[in-house]
């Protein structure tokens, strides 16, 4: 059985205890354990008795609240302004002309055309001869290659033009589509133009499709930004 | 025995403790504390060497979890008057606004980007405007409090994840709004570093 007097000599002998300590804290010169003791051991007491109070750096608190550190990645952008100003005033928006003025006064030539300057004709790339005949020797045939498929035209010596020029030559016929091959003794390969098809392919239709998706949702979720924001009053600063 | 016990007890309480500007930085002393009511009292104050040294914490508000970016938060149901003191800390991103020592209120906040720095330091209010039109940036400053004279505020903003300002210091409306009501000319901000 714990009498009075026995609690009160074993608070006054902790008291005693805590404030050697603390004195020989002092000498020592951690002064942060005594401050600790002494505002967290002594003067705590009573209110960590009634509310059981914790010994939390308060610093803590305010960290806890944040949402965290901004990192370079999470830079996107700076805020854009707002169309309507809060309450319906409406502030004229300055028009502000969006081109370098080095753009606008530059005076851009036309470009020259690509082969070289206007009125002479581009050099043939096959050799014409000078009596209008193609010859063996002027167009050999190429030497023999795997060709692929899909050729239609295929040089052998018999194809070669030797037509004489008084001779009316035969009507040009559309040219097949598919690859041409044209014998200029270097077994160059040219693609005419194909066929579009008219209808766009399943590819085509998933870009327009998400395409149409995506401005719907762009429109959106900028009404609902406008909405939120001027009811925020947002604005960038 | 009871008397030297006594005479101990008042020599220790004589003896003065150490000021928080004696720490390192970062360094605090803990003080002991009670929530009560969704607040988090600090009965000794608290001050610590990263805090200005005129701000002593009385109490902040309870927020266990992390705020989201347009979060804020306000109870000024304690009894507190005097001048508002409002803390800044963008590298935690919040804002805190104390009233004798005691949180009004706290917000996530916007500040400058990289090129458009937020200035760290402590500023006093210089110009109060319900409606303000920036004429650096074309931009409107609702609940504009001015720090610099250039440029630099605190004023209403969105608040969202991933932007930033040309320098002021953005934070939700309706805390905006809040703190344009009690805030006066000639108060002291503090805005700690990024």
């Amino acid at each position: 059985m714990l009498s009075k007097s026995m609690l009160l000599s074993t608070a006054y002998a902790s008291l005693l205890v805590a404030g050697l300590v603390s004195t020989t804290s002092i000498f020592n010169g951690d002064f942060r354990f005594f401050t600790g003791l002494a505002s967290g051991g002594l003067a705590a007491a009573p209110i960590g008795a009634a509310t059981g109070s914790r010994t939390i750096d308060p610093m803590d608190d305010l960290a806890l609240r944040s949402p965290g550190f901004r990192t370079k990645g999470m830079l996107q952008m700076k805020k854009r302004s707002l169309r309507s100003s809060p309450r319906g005033q409406s502030s004229p928006r300055r028009r502000v002309e969006r081109v370098l003025p080095g753009v606008r006064d530059h005076f851009v030539p036309l470009a020259p055309p690509p082969f070289g300057p206007v009125g002479v004709p581009p050099t043939p790339s096959l050799p014409v001869p000078e009596d209008g005949r193609w010859t063996e020797r002027m167009a050999p045939p190429a030497p023999l290659t795997p060709i692929p498929p899909g050729f239609t035209f295929v040089p052998t010596g018999e194809d070669i033009l030797t037509e004489p020029p008084d001779r009316v030559p035969a009507p040009l016929t559309p040219i097949p589509p598919g690859p041409i091959f044209v014998p200029t003794g270097e077994d160059i390969i040219t693609e005419p133009p194909g066929r579009v098809p008219a209808v766009p392919e399943p590819s085509t239709w998933v870009t327009m499709i998400l395409g149409v998706f995506g401005v719907g949702a762009a429109v959106r979720r900028r009404s609902l930004w406008r909405r939120t924001a001027t009811d925020a009053l947002g604005a960038p600063g | 025995m009871r008397r030297v016990s006594l005479a101990l007890f008042a020599a220790s309480l004589m003896i003065p403790c150490t000021h928080p500007h004696d720490l390192a930085a970062g360094e605090a002393i803990t003080m002991p504390r009670r929530e009560d009511r969704g607040r988090i009292s600090f009965p000794l104050g608290y001050s610590s060497a990263t805090l200005p040294r005129d701000l002593h914490i009385r109490s902040l508000l309870a927020i266990d979890k992390r705020m989201k970016f347009g979060d804020y938060r306000w109870d000024d149901r304690i009894a507190a008057t005097g001048a508002t003191r409002i803390l800044v800390n963008l590298r935690l991103q919040t804002i805190s606004v104390f009233r004798d020592g005691h949180e009004l209120g706290t917000a996530v906040i916007l500040y400058g980007s990289d090129g458009t720095p937020t200035p760290s330091g402590t500023f006093r209010i210089l110009e109060r405007a319900r409606h303000h039109r920036s004429n650096l940036y074309d931009a409107e400053m609702p609940y504009m409090l001015r720090l610099t004279m250039g440029g630099v505020a605190i004023h209403a903003s969105s608040v969202r994840e991933g932007f930033a300002t040309h320098g002021c210091i953005g934070v939700p409306a309706a805390f905006a709004a809040r703190l344009f009501a009690i805030a006066r000319k000639g108060d002291i901000v503090t805005i700690l570093p990024a």
